[in-house]
C-alpha cells in the first residue's frame, strides 16, 4: 500500500468511527429519556392527584386525567412527549401551569454561568498545582498539597460550602452568605454572589484532578524515555516540558473534560446551599414536589449536555494520543 | 463533584498497585514496614468512626426529638453542644445520626457489588450480544450525573431510606460493572484460564475457581473506593432532603436543617460535618496508605560523594574509566545495607565494544548508569572513581555533569515501548537531543535526517513526523540510538537494549550497532544477559556476578578459557543455543537425543495423519491474519511451525485448540471432521488435543498447587478415578516431566521458569492426549533451560507416542526436534518440508532471515579466531 492510499483509509476509519460515536451518543440519549420517562412514570400519583391534592373525588380526578391525556397508554405518552422535546416543547409543570421550556431558559443561563467560571479556573489550576507538587514529589510542598487535596476530596461538597460559609461570609464578611441576585434578577450585575458557590463546586473536583495530575507528573518524571533524556544531556527544563508535561497531562485531560460535564450539569448541591436560581435548584425543588416533566425536562437537558462533553472528551484524547483510538 | 470523583476514578489505577509481583520480595517488606503506621492510624481511626457511628443511639443522653432549650443556645447547660434549630440537643442528635448513614451505605454498596460484579462477570466471559447490552446499559447510566440519577431514581421511589437505598445502587452500579468487567477480562487473558477453556471446563468452574480468586485483591480496593463513594451519596442525599425526614436525626440533615443558624451556633453545623469527615478522611487515608496512587520516591540521601584524589595512573586515552567502583542500598532498618555492585573496574577506549553481561540482578545496569553518573534512587555510592572523558562524574554538580553528558555520552533504555515519549514524533526526539548539545536550529533538520541514516532508518518527511505508537518496537529502539548518537558521544551506553525484541530484529540491530563502531565511532559499554547474542560483535567481554567482577577479557578468550563459575555457564548457555546452527551448516551427524527420522516427521511410514488441517482462512475483527493454511502430523511425528512475530502463528494454533472460533476450512482429528469453537466440540475431542501455553509464569493459576493442577484435568476427563487413583496418577505424571512427588503440595510461585514448564506439560499429558499442542515453550527460558525442556519433548514423543505441533520462533527448537518444518510469515506458509533440509538449504527469504537470527559463535572449539569475527 502506498503512503498516500494508507492515510485515506485512515481518514475512512477515521470517520465511521466517529459515525459510530455520535450514532451511539444519540442512542444513549434516547435511552436516558425513555429511563428517565420510565422512572416518572413509576412514581405513584401523577399531575392529576397534584394538582387536585388529594381533596377531589375519584370522577373529578379522572376527567382532569382525561382532560391531561393521562388515560393514554405510556408509550402513547412518551411518544407524544419525544415529539414535543424534538419542536422544544417539554411539557407544563405539575405545580404552577408554566411550560418546563420557559421554567428551564430562565435558569440554565445562570447554571452555566457557574459551571463554565468553575471550568475556566479548574483546568489551569489542576495542571499548574499538580505539576508543581509532582516536580517536588516528598518535599514539603508536595506533602502540603496531597494533604490537603486528600482533606477535600474526603469533604462532601455541602460539608466544604457549609465551611466556606462559615469562614467567609459568617467569619470574615468578604461574600454573602446566599447568592440570590437582588432585585434586578441578573447574577452577572453581582459577580460576588458568584464566588463561594465556585469554590464549593470546585473544591472536590479541583483535589481530585490535582492528584491525578500530580501522580502522572511524577510516574513520567521516573520513565524510562526521561531517565534516556536526562542520560543524554537534555537540561532538565526541557525534560519537563517535552517528557513529563505532555506525558502528565495528555491522559489527564480526557477525565478533565468528564469533570467539566459534570461542572456544567450537575451543580445540584452548590445551588441548593446558595440558593443560586440555576437548574439543579428548580430540580431538587421539582423532586421534592414530585414535579414529573420538570424534573424530566431538566435530566434530559443534562444529560444532552453530558453525552456531548464525553464525546468532545474522546475527541480530545483521540487528538492528542492518536494511539488510544487505534486501540478501541 | 463529590460522586463523579469516584465515578471517573480510572479502574488501571486501582488495578495496577495489586499486580506488582515483580518487585523483589525484601523491597516489598520493607515498603511495607514504611507505610505500616499510617495504614494502621488510619484504620484505627475508621473503625472507631464506624463504631462510634454504629453505637451512637445506645450513648446519645438524650431523645433525638427531646427539646431541651431554646433553639440555636450555645453550648454548655444542658445541652453539652448546644441546642439545633427545634432546640434539641446537637450531641444526641450527633450520636443518633451516622448509624443510618453507614448502615445504609454498606447495604447499598453490598447490594451493587453483587448485582454489578455478576453482571460484569457475566458480560466479560459470555461477550458478544451480553457483552454489548450490560455496556450500553451502564453507559445509559452514566450519562446522567450522579445527583441528577439520585433526583430521578428519589422520584421513582419516594423519599425516605428506601429511596436513597435504591437511588444509591443505581448510581453506584454502572461503574461496579465497568471495573468488574474490566479486571475480569484482564483475569481471562491469563493463560492458565485459557487451558482451562480449551480443556472444556464450564462457565461455573472457570469463573469460582480460576478467575475470582485473583480477582479478588482488586474487587477489595475497588469496594474501598466505593465505599468511600457510598457514604458520599447518602450524606449529600441526606443533605438534600431525600433522605431520612424530620424529626429524624441524619448528619446531613443536621446540615441542611442548622444552617440558617451558623452564626448563632456553628456547633450544630461543625459537629456533623466533622462526623462525615472523620469517617471519609479515614477511609480515603487507609485506601492511600495501601494503595498509593503514586509511589512516594525515595529521597537521595544528603551524604556527598566521597571524592577520590586525582590519581592518575598515568595518561589514559580510555573515555570510560571506573575503579574500585562500589554501590551499596542501604537498609533503613538495622538489617545492614546490601551490595550491589563492588569493586568494578573497568576501561573503554574510543571504538571498542565492551558486552557486560550477568544474571539478572548481578548490577549490569547499576554499573551502567554509574558509568554516566546517575545512580537509581535509593542506592549510594560507597567508593570508587567513574571517570567519563577524564572528569570525574561523581562529586559533579548538576549542571556540569548535564553538560559533561550532552557533550560525551549517549544511552539506550531497554524497553522500547517505554524509550520514547509516546507524544513526540521522530524529528522532534532527535532534535531535542541535538539542542542540548547546542546545536544551531538550522542545522538541526540535516543532522536528524544522517542520524536517522546511520541507524538505518528512512529520513524522508513522512518518517520524520511519525509518532512512537507508528513505529514497530525495532524501529523505536533505532529512534532512540539515533537520538543517543545524533550529537556523536564518545560513549554510548546500550542496556540490554534487544531484550524485548524478536530475535530476528534484535539480530540485525545488533549487527548494526556493531558497524557503528567500526566506522570509528563512539567506545560502546553493552549491558546484555545472552552471551550468544553478543559474542559475534563485542571486542571484549565484562562477567559480572553478584556485584564482583569475575571475568574480563577478550571475546575469544573468555569463550575459550571461561575462569570463573559464572562465566563457565554463560558460555555453556552460549553453546547450547548456537550448537544446532554450527552444526547443521557443518552438516555433521545429529547427537543421539535428536530424531533422524526427517522425511516422515518420526511417525511410522504409511500411517493416516492424527491431526489434519486444509484450506484453514482465519481473521480477526474481520481482517486475515491466516490464509489457505494446510496442516498435517502423524502420530508420534512431529511439526514445527517457525516464523517472524505477529505472521499468525499463535492465531493458528488458537483455532486448532478452538479458542480463537473465526476461521473456516477443514479441522480433522483422527480423520473426523472437528468443530470450529470449543463449545461445538465433545469432550473426547477437547481430550485429544492439549495445549501448552507460552508463558510459564502464567500458565499455572498462582493459587493452586500442582497436584491440584495437574489432578484437575484427570478428574474432568476420567471421572471413573478415585481420590487414591488420581494421586497415585499424579505422582506418576510428575515423574514422567521430570519432577518428584514433592512438588505436587508446592505452589507455582516455589517453582523456577523450567519447572513451571514442566508442569504444564504434566497437566497436558494427563489425559493422554493424541496431539500436543505447544507454543513457544522455550521463549520465556534461559538457554540451558530450554535445552532440557526440548529434550523433554522428544522423549515424551518417543516414549509416549503423542504428536507434537510446536510453534516457535527460534530456529534452534526445529533443529534439536527434528521432524518437519513449516515456516509461517504474513499469514501463509512460505515453505513446508523436512527440518533437516530447510535449516540447512532454505529456499524462502524468510527461512533465510531467521536463519541469519540463531546466534553464532565466533570460535568453533578448539579453534582462536580473531575476535568479532563473523
Amino acid at each position: 500500500m502506498t503512503a498516500s492510499s494508507t492515510r485515506r483509509s485512515h481518514r475512512f476509519h477515521a470517520s465511521l468511527w466517529w459515525l459510530r460515536r455520535l450514532l451511539t451518543a444519540a442512542g444513549t440519549l434516547v435511552a436516558a429519556s425513555l429511563l428517565v420517562f420510565v422512572a416518572t412514570t413509576l412514581a405513584p400519583g401523577d399531575a392529576a392527584t397534584a394538582q387536585l391534592a388529594g381533596q377531589a373525588s375519584p370522577e373529578r380526578i379522572a376527567e382532569l386525567r382525561h382532560d391531561m391525556g393521562l388515560d393514554h397508554p405510556p408509550w402513547e405518552r412518551y411518544g407524544h412527549w419525544l415529539w414535543g422535546a424534538l419542536h422544544g416543547d417539554l411539557g407544563t409543570s405539575y405545580v404552577n401551569g408554566e411550560p418546563v421550556s420557559q421554567l428551564i431558559a430562565a435558569r440554565a443561563g445562570n447554571s452555566l454561568l457557574l459551571g463554565a467560571v468553575a471550568a475556566a479556573l479548574l483546568v489551569p489550576i489542576a495542571i499548574s498545582l499538580g505539576l508543581w507538587a509532582g516536580l517536588r514529589a516528598g518535599r514539603v510542598v508536595d506533602r502540603a498539597v496531597s494533604t490537603s487535596t486528600l482533606t477535600l476530596v474526603s469533604l462532601p461538597e455541602f460539608v466544604t460550602g457549609t465551611l466556606l460559609v462559615l469562614l467567609f461570609a459568617v467569619g470574615l464578611g468578604w461574600f454573602p452568605a446566599v447568592s440570590v441576585p437582588s432585585a434586578d434578577g441578573s447574577v452577572l450585575s453581582e459577580p460576588q454572589v458568584l464566588v463561594l458557590p465556585v469554590m464549593t463546586l470546585l473544591s472536590v473536583c479541583l483535589a481530585q484532578n490535582v492528584r491525578l495530575v500530580r501522580s502522572g507528573v511524577i510516574a513520567a518524571t521516573a520513565s524510562d524515555a526521561a531517565q534516556a533524556a536526562r542520560l543524554g544531556g537534555v537540561p532538565e527544563r526541557r525534560v519537563v516540558l517535552r517528557w513529563v508535561l505532555p506525558a502528565a497531562v495528555v491522559p489527564a485531560v480526557p477525565v478533565l473534560a468528564r469533570y467539566l460535564s459534570y461542572l456544567l450539569g450537575g451543580t445540584l448541591v452548590a445551588e441548593t446551599l446558595f440558593g443560586y436560581p440555576g437548574l439543579a435548584a428548580a430540580l431538587v425543588n421539582a423532586t421534592a414536589a414530585r414535579d414529573a416533566p420538570v424534573v424530566l425536562g431538566v435530566t434530559v437537558l443534562v444529560a444532552a449536555m453530558t453525552v456531548a462533553l464525553n464525546v468532545l472528551a474522546d475527541a480530545l484524547a483521540a487528538s492528542l494520543n492518536p494511539a488510544a483510538r487505534n486501540g478501541t | 463533584m463529590t460522586l463523579d470523583k469516584v465515578a471517573t476514578q480510572d479502574p488501571q489505577e486501582v488495578v495496577a498497585p495489586v499486580a506488582v509481583p515483580g518487585a523483589p520480595p525484601e523491597d516489598r517488606k520493607s515498603v511495607r514496614r514504611r507505610r505500616k503506621p499510617r495504614a494502621v492510624v488510619a484504620a484505627s481511626v475508621l473503625a472507631g468512626a464506624v463504631l462510634l457511628a454504629l453505637l451512637g443511639p445506645l450513648l446519645a443522653p438524650h431523645g433525638t426529638g427531646e427539646v431541651l432549650d431554646m433553639p440555636y443556645a450555645p453550648a454548655g447547660g444542658a445541652a453539652s453542644l448546644g441546642t439545633d434549630h427545634l432546640g434539641a440537643d446537637v450531641l444526641s442528635r450527633f450520636l443518633a445520626g451516622g448509624c443510618s448513614l453507614v448502615l445504609l451505605s454498606v447495604a447499598a454498596l453490598a447490594v451493587a457489588y453483587v448485582a454489578g460484579a455478576a453482571a460484569g462477570m457475566l458480560a466479560a466471559l459470555r461477550g458478544g450480544r451480553i457483552d454489548t447490552t450490560v455496556l450500553r446499559c451502564a453507559d445509559v447510566l452514566l450519562s446522567l450525573p450522579a445527583f441528577l440519577l439520585l433526583s430521578v431514581t428519589v422520584v421513582a421511589v419516594g423519599r425516605g431510606t428506601a429511596g436513597v437505598g435504591a437511588a444509591t445502587v443505581v448510581v453506584l452500579l454502572p461503574e461496579i460493572v465497568r471495573v468488574v468487567r474490566a479486571a475480569t477480562l484482564q483475569a481471562l487473558q491469563h493463560d492458565y484460564v485459557e487451558a482451562a477453556l480449551a480443556r472444556g471446563e464450564r462457565t461455573g468452574y472457570v469463573l469460582m475457581r480460576e478467575v475470582l480468586p485473583n480477582l479478588a485483591p482488586v474487587l477489595a480496593t475497588d469496594a474501598g473506593v466505593r465505599f468511600v463513594g457510598s457514604v458520599f451519596i447518602v450524606a449529600t442525599a441526606g443533605f438534600l432532603g431525600y433522605g431520612a425526614q424530620p424529626p429524624a436525626a441524619d448528619w446531613g440533615l443536621m446540615l441542611l436543617e442548622n444552617r440558617d443558624g451558623l452564626t448563632l451556633q456553628p456547633l450544630a453545623v461543625a459537629v456533623p460535618a466533622a462526623g462525615i469527615l472523620l469517617l471519609l478522611l479515614a477511609a480515603n487515608v487507609l485506601l492511600d496508605a495501601i494503595f498509593p496512587a503514586a509511589r512516594r520516591p525515595r529521597k537521595r540521601r544528603g551524604k556527598p560523594y566521597p571524592l577520590c584524589a586525582d590519581t592518575a595512573e598515568g595518561v589514559n586515552d580510555a573515555v570510560l574509566r571506573l575503579r574500585d567502583l562500589t554501590v551499596e542500598a542501604p537498609a533503613a532498618g538495622p538489617g545492614g545495607s546490601r551490595t550491589i555492585v563492588d569493586g568494578v573496574g573497568l576501561d573503554l577506549v574510543p571504538g571498542r565494544m565492551l558486552a557486560l553481561i550477568g544474571p539478572s540482578g548481578s548490577g549490569k545496569t547499576t554499573v551502567g548508569l554509574a558509568a554516566l553518573g546517575e545512580l537509581r534512587p535509593g542506592l549510594e555510592l560507597c567508593r570508587g572513581d567513574v571517570r567519563l572523558a577524564g572528569r570525574p562524574v561523581f562529586g559533579l554538580p548538576q549542571r556540569a555533569l548535564r553538560r559533561l553528558r550532552s557533550r560525551h555520552a549517549g544511552y539506550v533504555p531497554q524497553d522500547p515501548r517505554t524509550s520514547l515519549a509516546p507524544t513526540m514524533r521522530v524529528a522532534d526526539h532527535i532534535g531535542e537531543f541535538l539542542r542540548a548539545r547546542s546545536i544551531r536550529r538550522p542545522e538541526r533538520p540535516e543532522r536528524i535526517r544522517a542520524a536517522l541514516r546511520r541507524v538505518r532508518l528512512p529520513d524522508d518527511d513522512e518518517f520524520l513526523r511519525r509518532l512512537p505508537h507508528q513505529l514497530s518496537g525495532g524501529q523505536r529502539q533505532r529512534v532512540a540510538l539515533a537520538a543517543a548518537l545524533a550529537h556523536e558521544p564518545d560513549l554510548l551506553v546500550l542496556d540490554e537494549p534487544t531484550s524485548a525484541l524478536d530475535p530476528a530484529t534484535a539480530a540485525a540491530l545488533l549487527a548494526d550497532v556493531g558497524d557503528l563502531r567500526r566506522d570509528g565511532g563512539p567506545a560502546v559499554l553493552l549491558i546484555a544477559h545472552d552471551l550468544a547474542q553478543v559474542a559475534s560483535i563485542a571486542d571484549e567481554v565484562a562477567v559480572l556476578d553478584a556485584g564482583r567482577l569475575v571475568e574480563h577479557g577478550p571475546v575469544a578468550e573468555v569463550l575459550k578459557r571461561p575462569a570463573s563459575p559464572a562465566a563457565r555457564e554463560l558460555v555453556g548457555a552460549a553453546r547450547a543455543v548456537a550448537l544446532p546452527s554450527a552444526r547443521f551448516t557443518a552438516g555433521s551427524e545429529s547427537p543421539t537425543e535428536t530424531p533422524t527420522d526427517d522425511a516422515t516427521g518420526g511417525a511410522l511410514p504409511g500411517t493416516a495423519p492424527v491431526l489434519c488441517l486444509s484450506g484453514l482462512d482465519a481473521g480477526r475483527d474481520g481482517r486475515p491474519v491466516l490464509q489457505g493454511i494446510d496442516l498435517s502430523v502423524e502420530p508420534g511425528g512431529c511439526l514445527s511451525v517457525v516464523g517472524p512475530s505477529g505472521g499468525g502463528k499463535t492465531t493458528l494454533l488458537r483455532c486448532l485448540t478452538g479458542l480463537h472460533s473465526e476461521w473456516t476450512g477443514d479441522l480433522r482429528l483422527a480423520g473426523a471432521k472437528v468443530p470450529r469453537g470449543l463449545r461445538g466440540r465433545s469432550g473426547e475431542q477437547l481430550r485429544l488435543v492439549q495445549l501448552v501455553p507460552q508463558d510459564p509464569h502464567d500458565s499455572l493459576n498462582p493459587r493452586h498447587t500442582v497436584g491440584r493442577i495437574v489432578a484437575r484435568p484427570l478428574r474432568r476427563h476420567r471421572p471413573d478415578l478415585g481420590p487414591d487413583a488420581v494421586r497415585r496418577e499424579v505422582h506418576r505424571l510428575l515423574d514422567r516431566v521430570g519432577l518428584t512427588a514433592d512438588h505436587a503440595e508446592r505452589v507455582p510461585e516455589q517453582l523456577s521458569g523450567g519447572q513451571r514448564q514442566r508442569v504444564a506439560l504434566a497437566r497436558a499429558l494427563a489425559v493422554e492426549p493424541a496431539v500436543l499442542l505447544c507454543d513457544e515453550v522455550t521463549s520465556a527460558l534461559d538457554a540451558p533451560t530450554a535445552a532440557t525442556v526440548v529434550a523433554l519433548l522428544a522423549e515424551l514423543r518417543r516414549e509416549t507416542g503423542v504428536a507434537l505441533v510446536v510453534v516457535t520462533h527460534d530456529l534452534s527448537v526445529p533443529a534439536r526436534l527434528g521432524g518437519r518444518l513449516a515456516v509461517l510469515a504474513d499469514g501463509r506458509i512460505r515453505e513446508s518440508g523436512p527440518a533437516r533440509r530447510l535449516l540447512t538449504s532454505p529456499a524462502d527469504p524468510v527461512t533465510g532471515e531467521l536463519l541469519a537470527a540463531v546466534p553464532r559463535l565466533p570460535v568453533v572449539a578448539g579453534s582462536v579466531p580473531a575476535a568479532g569475527d563473523r
